[in-house]
């Protein structure tokens, strides 16, 4: 009964994402099932027709008519080839795309895991458009050739019938044993040809490039891809000789079928009770009989497959929806205040505390800057405020509701980030900057000018509909790592969200745009709230307020002042910055 | 001429392949021999069997000849297809391994290219080909077919001479109009071939950014999901429909093809009845002839059909052949002892891209000693990176030389020459190996070394605490039990690759960009206390980093403006160090005032 449930989930979900591929696989099949037809009857009557020394007019008449069958299905066939060709193109993308889609929707934390990147693989790979089109076109088309084979192999006698069906059966069996061994041998192949895909990509990938050609890496590659190689050959080999008794079993059968039809129908048609294009088509009907029953198999237990997975499919779907405490109708007002009620964090799987107890208050417009040292806890902060992972306990709210309670896409409009790792796509700057904003001339001018851009966008061939490398256009131009941060900056700035968070914003910058930016930033960020990440000490005392991590706590929290003269953490890192700018005290060796 | 040509080195380039899949396996290769042989013995088991029983039904002869004539057939069936199918299970496995060692036998090739020929755009594009086309076991299976279907069509060939040799050259006249429809239609997919893969090209690189996980956080934060799924129908669309054209066109002409087959058909059934109605042909003949013609034509068109895909292929055999007979040994080199002490000239060194002839480095003359640690400062784009990436031999200079010790470092083997190098770079990354192989880039490596350096950057306690020590995996890519670390962890773990390495060269490029102040600098000071011995560059937009070098080199448009110690620039009214020194510091200066009072 649920398996019946989960067949119609399946047959919804695919319907939904590719109507067309069903009626393109049925007329596909249903011309391949009437081509056979005419194989496998029409010689019959042209050798009759020769035995029983029929006139010699009404054999060529015959023959015509056999040729003009064949051209006729030729034609049809020739026709609707394009078509059908780019049905079945259009439904691959089209699925892959859903599934794609899916997966964006779906939450960081989740997303990044390996778990749910295998279950992802395996689900895609088998409730898909094809799997479901596949089993209806085979259920008609096979469904008609089975019964006109049967009825003609049962006027023949129906034990042949009968054996032929065992056969088959027989051979059902085997076959769904062969797909229960391929189902469980399936994901150790998989993260094997994973893996060795990630180990030769990793070695050759033009990213890495530079580090391989300074470093002696051969003996690490080799290692690496040894042990990948012969667990490949080992698990190869075991499935293999599975594989080979089991289609022994079937090869055996299908012998003694053959022996049964042949000599029966020899012994018939010897004794002069068959004729002899009745031999020729017996012999025919009992092949496309099977042929036609494994079709309809094969269709019942691919689809058995993919069912299995169609729960996995609703968990993913789920995953990639909003929850029901969401409430769809709220709408982002100012002022804005974010607060952290009782933080922890930590990763899942992992015991360790990355955040403890953590109690802030961003209000509305301030201005505030993040330090600490490395691992403090400070980008694990900036990923909790982005909803790229829930709390472990605790709450973020924003004015007054649960974070999590926001629709996503509201919540996503409201804040502006440039992560430490940002990401630019290989299109043009425009679509780097605007995104998915509308295009407003003037402002996306002031925003390059504002990120320190215009001589660089000015020097490009095409402007602003340059592309930012040569993935797609040859004339794109290589962008270097100063200017593509100024590039993920004038990203946040022309979205124009009302909370902006910058993550070591000027790392990658010479001090002169770092400066020229330092000024734009109070014009760009105005009366926005502001959160920066940086070591630079000099970006953080411009803010209203610092708030100092420190293993995963809040350890100092103020003004610049304040904390300056609490003489702590914070003051202590400021002198230590300072002083080499100023006196270079600390550093007595030089003089 | 011109396409015999070209197909006569695609079938040279296919040799070269199976020629190197032999020595890479040879077993791979060899287990063809029996495949094709079961092969084509199964393809005359039923052709010759079933016109033996229908000939000796027409003829009456004695019913238990006939039985004993069923049995042996379906014993001879069970057996030979007992037989393939061990073959084949043992073929596949041998196809999986060959295909792997291939793809790593390119890598290997890939990795000893030079630096200056990956960058360059032909390179990548030939590099996503390669991961696309065909794999070479692909190749050989194509080949097996192919020597198969020759030797099937030689024995079909006897059979069908002794009906009439006119129908041979009917058949062969049918599959000359289908040879010549295969031709033009591989004409037309080198038209099409390129505007498809572009358009195919941009698809996948959507499908591929939405499954990284780098790129998943933009995606999330900035709510593109809309906005990817939007590019992605546009450029879905622009795929079908450009493939949809290319199958119409396609379709024309096999026209051809089809009808031809259809006449082919109907002259045949002709000829065998004429046969048979006016010569007495026996029924078995009959069926024989018609099963031995359209095996003969399957045959055929199989033929043709592999020998097209191979031909398809021939460009890429030919750059696969190119990247495995590049001669990435080394000329002009000899073996030489590096001393402790080096001394590193850069001669007049000039430097352009070699497909741009705009000047990246314009006349450098630097002098770099063991001892003594270096600065380059400059704009973003100035040409800093430049300088080191010629300086670890991913270039070669334009014009000038770089010297070793007054040997040109060109002639100095590659592998010595790697050894004295330890470079962190601004975009370095880490593998999704084990902490102890990022760091010592080997299979083995001693835990005790290992903590040392890990140690001396701070990290050795985090890792002692993870569960599985330096054994953990970087990132969740490979292992589900790996740990992602934070940038400034990140940059310290490939700080301890250089330490490891212990090199007399230590380049680098930003390596406090991720480091809080105060880690900043212990590093520094630990940097320095350690390169004290050793030739060291650093680039750094801190200037205040400068400080701890012994001398610093500015670099403007590609050429060295300023040259001295900090003392000495920093006194250079209106200059260039020195105003940028003055910017950086100028925000420490004003809140120093604060800080006092």
């Amino acid at each position: 009964m649920r398996k019946a449930k989960e067949l119609y989930l399946l047959f919804k979900l695919t319907w939904k994402i590719c109507p067309y591929l069903y009626f393109s696989t049925l007329l596909d099949s249903l011309l391949s099932v009437a081509q056979t037809l005419i194989y496998v009857f029409m010689p019959k009557y042209i050798i009759d027709a020769l035995v029983t020394d029929k006139e010699w007019a009404e054999i060529l008449l015959i023959i015509t008519v056999y040729i003009g069958l064949i051209a006729t299905v030729k034609i049809i066939n020739l026709l609707t080839r394009p078509w059908v060709n780019s049905c079945t193109n259009r439904s691959d993308i089209d699925t892959i795309s859903h599934y794609m889609g899916l997966s964006a929707h779906t939450q960081y934390s989740i997303f990044e895991t390996a778990e749910y990147r295998n279950n992802f693989e395996s689900v895609m790979s088998m409730v898909r458009g094809r799997t479901a089109a596949d089993f209806c076109a085979a259920i008609v088309s096979a469904g008609v050739s089975l019964l006109i084979y049967a009825v003609y192999i049962a006027s023949l006698n129906p034990i042949i019938l009968l054996i032929v069906l065992l056969a088959i059966v027989s051979n059902t069996v085997v076959k769904m044993q062969l797909n229960r061994l391929e189902e469980k041998t399936i994901p150790d192949l998989k993260r094997n040809s994973r893996e060795f895909s990630y180990i030769n990509d990793t070695f050759s990938s033009f990213d890495n490039a530079k580090e391989v050609r300074i470093n002696q890496c051969d003996e690490l590659f080799n290692k690496k891809y040894n042990e990948n190689i012969w667990e490949r050959w080992k698990l190869n080999t075991s499935y293999g000789r599975k594989k080979f008794l089991l289609n022994m079993c079937m090869h055996i059968a299908d012998a003694i079928q053959l022996v049964s039809v042949y000599g029966y129908a020899g012994y018939m048609t010897w004794n002069g009770i068959i004729s002899f294009g009745s031999f020729t088509a017996y012999a025919a009907s009992v092949i496309n009989f099977s042929n036609a029953f494994s079709k309809v198999i094969n269709a019942i237990l691919n689809v058995d497959l993919a069912v299995r997975f169609v729960p996995r499919y609703c968990e993913i779907k789920t995953l990639a929806q909003e929850s029901d405490s969401v409430d769809m109708s709220w709408r982002a007002g100012r002022p804005l205040e974010i607060k952290f009620e009782n933080v922890s964090f930590c990763y899942p799987d992992t015991s360790q505390m990355v955040l403890e107890n953590i109690n802030l208050t961003i209000s509305d417009g301030c201005k505030l800057a993040i330090v600490g040292e490395n691992g403090a806890g400070k980008t694990t902060f900036i990923k909790l405020l982005c909803r790229l992972y829930s709390p472990t306990s605790g709450q973020i709210t924003l004015n007054g509701i649960n974070i999590e309670n926001i629709p996503r896409e509201i919540y996503a409009g409201l804040l502006s980030v440039v992560f430490q790792d940002y990401k630019l796509f290989s299109f043009d700057v425009v679509d780097n900057i605007v995104l998915n904003s509308k295009l407003e001339e003037e402002k996306l001018a002031d925003v390059i000018g504002k990120s320190d851009l215009r001589s660089k966008i000015d020097s490009l061939p095409n402007g602003i509909h340059t592309y930012i490398n040569r993935e797609f256009d040859e004339h794109g131009v290589e962008f270097s790592g100063g200017e593509m941060q100024k590039l993920a900056l004038a990203r946040a700035y022309y979205k124009g969200s009302p909370i902006v968070i910058l993550d070591e914003p000027t790392a990658a910058l010479d001090p002169k745009s770092e400066l020229t930016l330092y000024e734009h930033f109070q014009s760009i960020i105005n009366d926005k709230s502001a959160i920066f990440i940086s070591h630079r000490l000099a970006s953080t005392a411009f803010c209203d307020r610092i708030v100092v991590f420190s293993a995963g706590q809040i350890v100092e929290l103020g003004t610049h002042k304040e904390l300056l003269d609490l003489n702590g953490i914070y003051a202590n890192m400021w002198k230590v910055q300072a002083e080499l700018y100023t006196r270079g005290e600390i550093y007595d060796e030089k003089g | 001429m011109k396409k015999g040509k070209k197909s006569l080195s695609s079938v040279i380039n296919a040799w070269f392949l199976i020629r190197r899949a032999y020595q890479l396996n040879p077993g791979g290769v060899l287990i063809k021999i029996p495949i094709i042989a079961l092969q084509v013995v199964q393809k005359f088991i039923p052709l010759l069997f079933v016109r033996e029983i229908l000939n000796k039904i027409q003829l009456h002869t004695d019913m238990r000849l006939i039985l004993y004539l069923v049995g042996a057939y379906g014993l001879c069936t069970l057996f030979f297809s007992l037989l393939k199918e061990w073959f084949v299970n043992l073929d596949n496995r041998q196809n999986e391994h060959t295909s792997r060692l291939m793809s790593i036998d390119i890598t290997e090739r890939i990795i000893k290219l030079p630096y200056s020929e990956v960058e360059a755009p032909q390179t990548r594009t030939f590099l996503q080909m390669i991961e696309k086309n065909m794999d070479v076991s692909d190749l050989l299976t194509l080949v097996a077919d192919l020597i198969m279907q020759f030797i099937t069509l030689g024995g079909l060939v006897g059979i069908i001479c002794v009906l009439h040799p006119v129908i041979l050259g009917l058949i062969l006249l049918v599959l000359f109009i289908r040879s010549v429809v295969k031709e033009i239609t591989r004409e037309l997919w080198n038209k099409w071939r390129v505007p498809i893969n572009d358009r195919y090209r941009k698809v996948n690189y959507l499908l591929t950014v939405l499954q990284d996980a780098a790129y998943g956080k933009e995606i999330r934060i900035n709510g593109l999901q809309g906005w990817m799924s939007q590019k992605m129908s546009q450029s879905e669309e622009e795929y079908i429909n450009i493939m949809r054209n290319y199958n119409k066109q396609l379709q024309k002409r096999n026209i051809f093809v089809e009808a031809s087959l259809v006449i082919q058909e109907l002259l045949i059934y002709l000829l065998l009845a004429y046969r048979t109605f006016f010569h007495g042909m026996l029924i078995g003949d009959f069926s024989l002839y018609i099963s031995g013609i359209s095996s003969f034509s399957s045959a055929f068109s199989s033929i043709i059909d592999a020998s097209s895909n191979i031909l398809k292929a021939g460009d890429f055999f030919a750059l696969y052949r190119e990247l495995l007979e590049k001669d990435v040994n080394e000329t002009n080199v000899r073996e030489i002892q590096i001393p402790s002490e080096i001394t590193i000239k850069f001669d007049h060194v000039s430097f352009h891209y070699p497909s741009n002839e705009k000047i990246i480095l314009d006349d450098i003359c630097l002098e770099l000693k063991t001892g003594k640690s270096f600065s380059i400062v400059g704009m973003n784009g100035a040409g800093k990176t430049t300088i080191v990436k010629l300086l670890c031999r991913l270039y070669k200079p334009s014009s000038g030389v770089i010297y070793l010790n007054g040997i040109d470092i060109s002639s100095i083997p590659l592998a010595v020459y790697k050894k004295m190098l330890g470079v962190v770079f601004q975009d370095y990354k880490l593998f999704a190996f084990s902490v102890a192989e990022n760091i010592s880039l080997s299979p083995e490596s001693d835990s005790n070394d290992l903590y040392a350096v890990l140690d001396k950057c701070g990290l050795g306690k985090k890792i002692k605490q993870l569960p599985a020590g330096l054994n953990t995996s970087i990132g969740k890519i490979i292992d589900n039990n790996g740990v992602n670390f934070s940038g400034g962890e990140s940059q310290r773990i490939e700080l301890c690759r250089v330490l490891y390495k212990d090199p007399a060269i230590v380049i680098l490029d930003e390596p406090t960009a991720s480091l809080d102040p105060v880690n900043e600098y212990e590093l520094y000071k630990m940097m320095y206390e350690y390169t004290k011995d050793k030739c060291s560059v650093f680039i750094s937009h801190r200037l205040a980093s400068t400080r701890f070098t012994d001398e610093i080199v500015v670099i403007e448009n590609g050429k060295i403006a300023e040259h001295g110690t900090f003392d000495e620039l920093i006194k250079i009214e209106y200059g260039i160090f020195k105003e940028m020194f003055d910017r950086q510091s100028s925000v420490y200066l004003r809140s120093k005032e604060t800080y006092k009072s």
